[in-house]
């Protein structure tokens, strides 16, 4: 089955071996039926974070007005299928267009996490002596960073801002990926099919990028979607304590304006669609990432713990 | 790089030691790190077409030995010769040259072939690394020369698509494509059934003798090494403490353990009675271990002489056998040289 | 007659697979009899392990006997339920050595420690009895008596391997079943764990199932055995029949594709292929595709053991089982003529 999608393929593009084994696991992987559920809804999100804005029935931002007064907090309706906020504008629109800023978060922070974590964990773990010694310090020292106390000063320096946030989640998560992604390139390097390669001669560039690295992926893509759902939530976090813009609304940003008004409790309308998406975001991109990891490489309960 | 008559492959006195973990309070107290002995003053040498067995129970340093040789360690002292030449003083070239005629066969053929590359992938990286053309051609060669009939049937697929015995040969195959004249083996057959062993034993045995290469072939079990290999070398904690064509020591094994390693193989034959081991106790871990006889607290014949280092000696009847063992030569005009391993490894290699 | 120790009749086990129902034992028949050693060979995956497993109430999950009995000294075990099996059989008549033990052993507890926990779940016996009765064992075992207080990991891997056995042995069984127990030991471990084996069975109180892929080990230290191919017992017999009368081409071709220490220079017997995985029923001799005896019939129908040259003590599952071995004989015979004369 693999093979007859591989047929298909562009040669060149199939004989890269990561992307092989990537699309060769996805196929195996959407015949479970919960995983096809999971895709299936990010795939479903995504989509809303493309068009999301054009099915939108008002702007974002209009404040809605019936006669003549301002629609504040009203429950849903038929044409306002989930109601409005406090200043009266439109939830569900501004929950479509939040999609966008939701998936840009996850996918912003998700690519940062896995790609310093990796550069970092692979040169360790392959490079090994000094080399490793200096980045696991580095690594050790990120690791003492306490998140919020972070952001807050990072923020302070460059200002409260969508992308500035991003960035914070990106330059502290990629801390566990280094350690673990160090501790799988530090086993595999020693397993006999790199041995026999270094014996037929192969250089260190060869066989990181021909053995190490196919086969360290599923843990990789286990990794980026673990990041995308933590960027997701931790965005949320930095938007309850105001440490990203408000003007742009995330589900996250959403969440806070309904606890900022005090109307949690009433108007459940408002904070309880952006929560749900979130939540169910992240949970699927976890477990989108678990099933991929059990099918393309072995389960490892240890890299669930750690990434966090 | 020179040519040269002499053995292919040689050890003159080599020693890898390993340092072990210090604990920071090891440090504070200013403890001396003990090495890990893992090799300790290996002299062998493998002429062309020959295949060397080295045999010991698990722990005694084979691979080690195997890996230092194959230039995966550097070896903590000691020389390792490639056709006459030092390998320390190897440059680029020479080591592409040694990386082309020395090739390596591994114990776990499940984890002998990287999972992500398909038959074809593995068997032509050697020949991409050394740019070697004809590969397609070269890879169906190897194919049947493995007896991996017919090679169209494996090509495309993946390790995990395959049986122990037919990973083993890809194994083989790879080893056996840049037509290398040394190959160096580390249990083989250890983890397949006898059914494929016999099979891949005879596979072994046939490429020595029909190919130009020779072996350096390890293992634990006495059965199969015998199989193949020409001469046999028992190791113990370290040091090759025999070394004998493999008929003459199967039946007249000198070593006090080497005829306890012969005597511990288990015979298919019911009638056979072959009695059980009178050793206790085993293999001690190679740290700090200093100077006599390693097995001396294993060893049923001890004598007080074996607290000093046993000399590596021919023995006396035959010059093609050696031994390290007090019970083969008159100690007492050696026991005050017998103290330094320099001294104890070095009998035929003549400073030069 | 004697009631056998331990009887397999017509045993078919099957596992419940993403592909179907995996038939891991066929149809196998064997016995038993008290304080005997009974070797069980065949290569890996053949199903040894599941008829041990079978026999003692300890099957995985997704596997179930299917057909036959299973009895312990008379008794059908094959329905008992996991209450039965503690109270009635498990550690105090049949115990268990699984495969890789070495590292059954809880590493938290001391030997002692978890000798009394098995006493007091299926004995009336007092800690410092149960203990007591351990240090005797370790003392059989070749190890030293004050040591049973130790931590597993205390203890080397060979001597690891021996308190297991000790443990095995004393609430004093009637049947020990030893899966693969010296496979992940050295030449000289392995044959100091025989050497106790072999002592135990001197006092003719205990019989052993001893499960391997290791021939020798059968032929040294067995009464009878049986060898096994993919599902199905081959053949059945004293250890000294099936070393010079065996009548099923894989004993025969199994027999010499093991090394011998005593010919270096014999060349090994091959067996080609490699055994099927047999899901559903088996309707078919499992080794027709390996076998250079196979005729039509053996792909239509499974044989079934039947004496071979009416020893009803020498069973044999072959539908040529009256020939084959002549037939080998011959045709070696020629080829080592040949090879002579050369
Ligand atoms: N829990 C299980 N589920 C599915 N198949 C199994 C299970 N356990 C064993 N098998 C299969 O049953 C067959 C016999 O296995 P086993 O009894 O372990 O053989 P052996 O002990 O002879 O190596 C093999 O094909 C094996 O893969
Ligand atoms: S030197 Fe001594 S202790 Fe060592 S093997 Fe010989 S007799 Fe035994
Ligand atoms: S029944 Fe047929 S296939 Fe099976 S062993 Fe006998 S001859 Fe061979
Ligand atoms: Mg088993």
């Amino acid at each position: 089955m693999v093979k007859n999608n591989l047929s298909l393929m562009d040669n060149r593009f199939a004989n890269n071996y990561v992307v092989r084994n990537v699309v060769g696991s996805l196929r195996l992987m959407l015949e479970d039926k919960a995983t096809m559920v999971y895709f299936s809804y990010l795939v479903f999100v995504l989509f809303l974070g493309a068009f999301g804005p054009m099915l939108a029935p008002y702007p974002y931002d209009e404040t809605l007005y019936v006669n003549g007064e301002i629609l504040r907090s009203a429950p849903p309706s038929l044409a306002h299928p989930l109601g409005t906020n406090n200043i009266g504008q439109d939830i569900f629109s501004r929950l479509l267009y939040g999609a966008r800023p939701t998936m840009i978060t996850g996918l912003l922070g998700g690519s940062m996490i896995i790609s310093i974590g990796m550069t970092v964990g692979v040169t360790a773990g392959y490079v090994g002596g000094r080399v490793d010694n200096t980045l696991m310090r580095i690594t050790d020292v990120v690791y003492g960073v306490p998140l919020i106390p972070f952001a807050i000063v990072l923020v302070s320096l460059f200002g409260i801002g969508f992308v500035q946030s991003i960035v914070v989640i990106g330059l502290l998560l990629w801390r566990g990926n280094a350690r673990v992604l160090r501790s799988q390139v530090l086993q595999i390097r020693e397993r006999p099919f790199i041995l026999a390669s270094k014996a037929a001669g192969a250089s260190r560039t060869r066989i990181v990028f021909k053995h190490v690295l196919p086969n360290i992926a599923p843990m990789a893509v286990l990794f980026f979607s673990l990041g995308i759902g933590f960027s997701i939530l931790i965005q949320a976090t930095l938007a309850f304590l105001g440490v990203t813009s408000p003007f742009i609304p995330s589900w996250g940003v959403m969440v806070r304006s309904a606890y900022n008004s005090g109307l949690m409790s009433q108007a459940w309308w408002w904070s309880l669609p952006p929560g749900l998406m979130i939540a169910f975001t992240v949970l699927a991109t976890f477990m989108f990432g678990r099933s991929y990891e059990n099918i393309a490489g072995q389960g490892n309960e240890e890299a669930f713990v750690q990434a966090g | 790089m020179t040519e040269n008559a002499g053995p292919v492959l040689e050890t003159q006195n080599l020693e890898k030691y390993f340092d072990q973990s210090t604990s920071i309070i090891d440090t504070l107290l200013r403890r001396e790190n003990e090495k890990v002995q893992a090799v300790d003053g290996v002299s062998i040498a493998l002429d062309s077409n020959e295949s060397q067995g080295v045999i010991g129970e698990s722990g005694c340093g084979k691979t080690t030995l195997l890996k230092t040789l194959m230039g995966l360690y550097q070896p903590t002292n000691g020389k390792i010769l490639f056709k006459g030449n030092d390998t320390a003083e190897f440059g680029r070239k020479d080591w592409k040259e040694f990386r082309r005629n020395v090739q390596i066969i591994f114990q776990d053929p499940f984890d002998s072939l990287d999972p992500k590359l398909t038959i074809r992938e593995t068997l032509e990286e050697p020949l991409k690394i050394h740019n070697i053309s004809n590969v397609d051609e070269r890879i169906v060669d190897i194919l049947e020369q493995v007896e991996l009939n017919p090679p169209e049937k494996y090509l495309d697929r993946f390790p995990r698509q395959m049986s122990g015995g037919e990973l083993q040969r890809v194994s083989i195959a790879r080893a056996l494509i840049l037509e290398p004249e040394v190959i160096l083996a580390d249990e083989p057959v250890s983890m397949l059934d006898v059914s494929t062993q016999a099979s891949i034993l005879n596979l072994l045995s046939e490429l020595v003798d029909e190919l130009d290469v020779s072996m350096f072939y390890i293992s634990h079990d006495l059965s199969t090494v015998s199989y193949v290999c020409d001469r046999i070398n028992v190791m113990y904690l370290g040091r090759i403490v025999e070394s004998a064509p493999t008929s003459e020591l199967l039946e007249d094994p000198q070593h006090p353990y080497s005829q306890a390693l012969i005597d511990a193989v288990p015979i298919p034959d019911p009638k056979y009675n072959r009695g059980y081991t009178t050793l206790e106790g085993d293999v001690q871990n190679p740290v700090g271990i200093g100077d006599g006889c390693r097995f001396r607290d294993r060893c049923p014949d001890r004598m007080d002489v074996c607290e000093q280092t046993p000399k590596f000696i021919d023995v006396e009847s035959d010059d093609d056998r050696k031994v390290a063992c007090h019970l083969y030569y008159d100690h007492p005009q050696h026991t005050e040289t017998a103290h330094t391993d320099e001294e104890q490894q070095e009998p035929e290699v003549s400073a030069q | 007659m004697t009631t056998p120790l331990l009887e397999a009749e017509n045993l078919t086990v099957q596992y419940e697979t993403a592909n179907g129902m995996l038939t891991a034992v066929s149809d196998a028949s064997f016995t038993i009899n008290t304080s005997e050693y009974f070797g069980l060979v065949g290569e890996s995956g053949c199903g040894k392990s599941t008829i041990t497993k079978a026999a003692l109430g300890g099957l995985d999950d997704n596997g179930r006997i299917t057909a036959g009995k299973i009895r312990y000294k008379g008794e059908e075990i094959q329905d008992y339920t996991e209450k039965e099996f503690n109270e009635k059989l498990r550690w105090k008549e049949i115990s268990w050595i699984p495969q890789g033990s070495m590292n059954s052993l809880d590493p938290l507890q001391r030997i002692s420690e978890q000798a009394a926990m098995i006493a007091r779940v299926h004995t009336d016996l007092s800690k410092d009895e149960a203990v007591e009765r351990l240090r005797e064992m370790f003392d059989i075992v070749g190890l030293p008596k004050e040591r049973v207080t130790d931590y597993p990991h205390q203890f080397s891997g060979g001597m690891q391997q021996r308190a297991v056995i000790a443990l095995a042995l004393f609430l004093r069984p009637s049947l020990l079943i030893a899966d693969e127990p010296t496979t992940a030991l050295d030449v000289i471990m392995q044959d100091q764990v025989f050497k106790y084996l072999n002592e135990i069975k001197q006092d003719g109180e205990i019989g052993m199932l001893l499960i391997t892929h290791d021939i020798s080990l059968v032929f040294e230290s067995c009464d009878r055995m049986s060898v096994m191919h993919a599902g199905q017992i081959s053949e059945t017999g004293t250890v000294e029949t099936i070393y010079e009368e065996p009548h099923h081409p894989y004993t025969i071709l199994l027999k010499e594709a093991f090394p011998d220490l005593r010919y270096p220079d014999r060349e090994l017997g091959i067996i080609e292929g490699n055994p099927p995985q047999n899901m559903g029923e088996v309707d078919y001799c499992t080794f027709v595709d390996r076998c250079p005896w196979a005729v039509p019939e053996c792909q239509e129908q499974a044989p079934s053991l039947e004496p071979v040259g009416g020893d009803e003590d020498h069973p044999v599952s072959c539908f040529r089982r009256e020939e084959v071995l002549e037939e080998y004989r011959a045709e070696n015979e020629t080829v080592a003529q040949t090879g002579g004369d050369q």
